[in-house]
């Protein structure tokens, strides 16, 4: 064999060995080993709680600040979005939130910040037993409201959009020419836009189901269309139980 | 050619096997997690780091120290959520941020009081409340049992259990942080289980190791 | 290269521009509903800052206090009442601080190292100035284009660099003490006492050898401020209110939960420091020699178990209902052979604690093995 069909070789054998070695197949969703049973029963009623979808605006010195009414059109975009995606799944029904008492309403906050530390520590977990056998939850507390609606589960949502300035996008342009971003400095990262979507068995406190999206560039929560898209995108995967066990549990 | 060709797979495939995983799923074949110093049965399902941490680096003052000890980790759902840590600490550093030894002579309750006020230092927990402090037994040497509280910024109730005490070896702690909200209560008698099965071995009685050379470079 | 220079210029002009021209302060209530678009947005800022130190249990809980520092607030700007809300922060550091939405915080440390109500007064009236004359805002926008916020670790940093918990401009402090003042002598309280809560902290940030404390750290020095109160009130002859009963009555209590927090973070040095200090000692309960017996027990040098000992004795003299002075003493004989003695205080502890007190157990099993 020559020299070079030799380098040749060793370096298509590389390529082969390595993508093997680092990448495995994922799904972006996550599932709950209870609906992987074949008694599995999924929930027919769901409540949406309320949406809180935080939009900052970022300038061109990094400052960041909430813009409210932003963070209230996104909020309203992203429950519209969601609704509109549970109607369209024969399988679910919508029921409104009631009104709930201070004591109520203080439970369920509590358990929307258990459920975030929940759902971040899920999401970074690495340890194949607890994907293969997706277990985590926030507990029965939430029975009150169970008994309230009559609801089998909860969606629960939270997100972020990164809107940047004029100012900032002029300088990420800048940025990228060259000469000019002796002046200017390194381009800044522009704007992102993040949801995640959960359904938490409210008998049991399960996490069903979760999945999110995190999308750079110029997305606006703001913008109906856009919320839409990436709800649909997010639920494309519900509940993904065969494709699930497929890629973690055969 | 080939034996370059042949070594370079090699290579890449082994390197993967190189290192030992940090963390160790406990089954009902090692449920016993063994340090130099002591010993716990961790319960099944767990995962739990599989060599001890030998020394933690923590700002004193205005500088950045390295502190030797010997601490194992168990959870069962990440630690960022819950977590069961087991520490021993060299007398001399017993207390880092308050710059206080331990002495064997100590009173469970001065240790506990010390350890509190370490505790709020180091994680700027003005906030840490006291809900309990009493005398409990940890492998039969005279100790303490804290239960504390605090409020994270989204307001959810963290509750840490804390079982300690002090010898000529050092100061020891078995600490169980979780949400109040349902993991404080679910595992509860998995940690009181793992506290009743906890044993100093003759280890702890050996002189402190020295600092490797690498983290020298850091501190 | 000529579409180049233009964004370049675009750039620089879009990054550049930050006025604070047109900014006019509150002149009351009604006004609070008139906000620009960018001042509605650091009032949510500011809100969400709110609802996160509430959630979190940072609120010093005692409502007695807060309704008597919200009064002295109402009393030194009526025509606000409603809008400017004081709030007691858990935190035994020496501060105060406002945020843009009217919200004045004032940390438990700072109100057990102030005499009386002028006092307090005087601070307050700094810090609502703050709010009316926008300094937020002002600071913001002059701001707002610079990555001058440097803040990390600290939840909210960028509300941080706009609030007096860092500290404004020296120009924005300025005016803010100057207006404070007017403020103060016009509600009718002793303008003397001004300087004097200045005068107090930059003695104890002496002694300590601290750095100026956090109320302090980018105002003009204190030597200055001292100064310009004493010239301020020079010019009024006459009293005014003080206060002194009416603050003390509310404070008092405040003061031992203090001396307790810093012994359980350790600040031993600030203990010492006002409880062998007559003029300081005096505003605290007899029960603050029990935390000076811990500060010296803490501290531990030589000669300190002396100290802590007869700090003890003298809380145990002074404030005999004081339960834990009891357990520390038993403990103390305990430790050097003296059973008898232990045994006794012991059991006066038991007879004295409350019945859920947390180091009964302790107690009952120390007098188990004497």
């Amino acid at each position: 064999m020559s020299k070079f069909k030799s380098a040749f070789m060793a370096v298509l054998v590389l390529a082969c060995v390595l993508p093997l070695s680092l990448q495995a197949a994922s799904t972006p969703h996550w599932v709950h080993y209870k609906l992987l049973k074949s008694s599995a029963v999924l929930p027919k009623k769901v409540v949406v709680l309320p949406v809180s979808i935080e939009v900052q605006e970022v300038t061109a010195g990094d400052v960041m600040e909430e813009v409210p009414e932003w963070s209230e059109m996104a909020s309203r975009n992203v429950f519209e979005s969601v609704s509109s995606a549970i109607r369209k799944d024969a399988s679910l029904e919508e029921v409104s939130v009631p009104d709930l008492s201070d004591k109520t309403a203080a439970v369920v906050d509590e358990h929307m910040a258990l459920y975030k530390l929940v759902v971040n520590t899920a999401s970074d977990t690495a340890w194949q037993h607890k994907i293969r056998r997706f277990d985590y939850g926030i507990g029965p507390g939430l029975v009150e409201l169970q008994r309230k609606t009559g609801a089998d589960a909860a969606v629960m949502i939270y997100g972020e959009d990164y809107v940047s300035t004029a100012g900032r996008k002029a300088k990420a342009i800048a940025g990228n020419i060259p000469i000019v971003n002796i002046f200017s400095g390194p381009p800044p990262a522009l704007g992102h836009s993040f949801i995640h979507i959960g359904v938490v068995d409210l008998r049991t406190g399960d996490l069903l189901w979760m999945n999110s999206d995190f999308r750079k560039g110029t997305t606006s929560l703001r913008s109906s269309e856009d919320a839409g898209n990436i709800v649909g995108s997010i639920f494309d995967w519900y509940p993904g139980i065969e494709k699930y066990r497929n890629v973690y549990v055969k | 050619m080939k034996n370059i060709l042949a070594l370079i797979v090699m290579a890449v495939l082994t390197s993967g096997c190189a290192t030992t995983a940090y963390w160790t799923m406990t089954d009902d074949l090692n449920r016993v997690a063994q340090s130099k110093s002591f010993q716990m049965s961790v319960p099944e399902g767990w995962v739990r780091t599989t060599e001890p941490d030998t020394w933690e680096q923590l700002e004193v003052g205005d500088k950045l120290r390295t502190i030797l000890l010997e601490s194992m980790t168990v959870t069962r759902d990440g630690t960022s959520l819950h977590a069961i840590t087991v520490t021993r600490r060299y007398s001399d550093n017993a207390f880092p941020t308050l710059k206080k030894k331990s002495l064997a002579g100590m009173l469970p309750i001065e240790a506990a009081d010390l350890y509190v006020a370490e505790l709020r230092k180091r994680n700027g927990l003005e906030r840490l409340k006291v809900l309990s402090n009493k005398p409990a037994q940890v492998d039969e040497k005279q100790g303490f049992q804290l239960v504390m509280q605090y409020k994270n910024d989204d307001g959810l109730r963290v509750r840490v259990m804390s079982y300690g005490f002090v010898d000529e070896t050092g100061f020891y702690t078995i600490n169980y942080r979780a949400p109040y909200l349902y993991y404080y209560d679910r595992d509860h008698q998995d940690f009181t289980e793992l506290v009743h099965s906890f044993k100093q071995l003759q280890g702890a009685h050996e002189p402190p190791p020295k600092l490797p050379k690498w983290v020298e470079l850091f501190t | 290269m000529k579409n180049a220079l233009y964004l370049t210029c675009l750039f620089l002009l879009l990054g550049g521009c930050a006025s604070t021209g047109g900014v006019t302060s509150f002149s009351n209530t009604g006004d609070t509903g008139n906000l620009h678009e960018k001042e509605t947005r650091l009032w949510h800022e500011a809100d969400g800052f709110d609802a996160t130190i509430d959630r979190s249990g940072q609120l010093y809980e005692n409502e007695q206090a807060t309704a008597y520092l919200q009064s002295v607030m109402d009393r030194l700007y009526p025509e606000f009442k409603g809008k400017v809300h004081v709030k007691i922060y858990d935190s035994t550091q020496l501060n105060a601080f406002a945020l843009p939405n009217g919200s004045i915080y004032f940390n438990i440390g700072l109100l057990a190292r102030i005499e009386n109500e002028a006092q307090l007064a005087a601070v307050l009236a700094h810090e609502a100035a703050h709010f009316i004359e926008k300094h937020s805002f002002k600071q913001r926008v002059r701001s707002k284009n610079a990555a001058s916020f440097a803040l990390s670790g600290i939840p909210f940093a960028n509300l941080a660099a706009v609030s007096s918990i860092s500290g404004f401009s020296r120009d924005l402090e300025r005016e803010a003490d100057a207006k404070g003042y007017v403020r103060l002598v016009k509600s009718g309280y002793n303008p003397h006492e001004a300087h004097k809560v200045f005068q107090h902290l930059a003695d104890e940030s002496r002694a300590l050898g601290l750095e100026e404390p956090y109320f302090f750290s980018s105002h003009p020095r204190m030597v200055e401020r001292i100064d310009e109160f004493k010239r301020l009130s020079a010019r009024h002859e006459g009293e005014g209110r003080v206060g002194s009963k009416s603050y003390n009555s509310v404070v008092s209590p405040i003061r031992l939960d203090v001396l307790d927090k810093d012994i359980g973070q350790d600040r031993f040095s600030s203990v010492i420091l006002v409880m062998e200090d007559s003029n300081l000692r005096r505003h605290y309960p007899p029960a603050g020699y029990f935390y000076l017996g811990e500060a010296y027990s803490r501290r531990d040098e030589k000669g300190d178990s002396e100290k802590a000992l007869k700090a003890y004795k003298q809380a145990e003299k002074l404030s005999p209902n004081f339960s834990p002075t009891y357990l520390r003493l038993g403990m103390h004989y305990m430790k050097t052979g003296y059973k008898d003695k232990a045994r006794s205080y012991f059991k006066r502890y038991l007879s004295v604690a409350p019945n859920d007190a947390n180091d009964r157990a302790y107690v009952r099993q120390y007098l188990s093995s004497l």
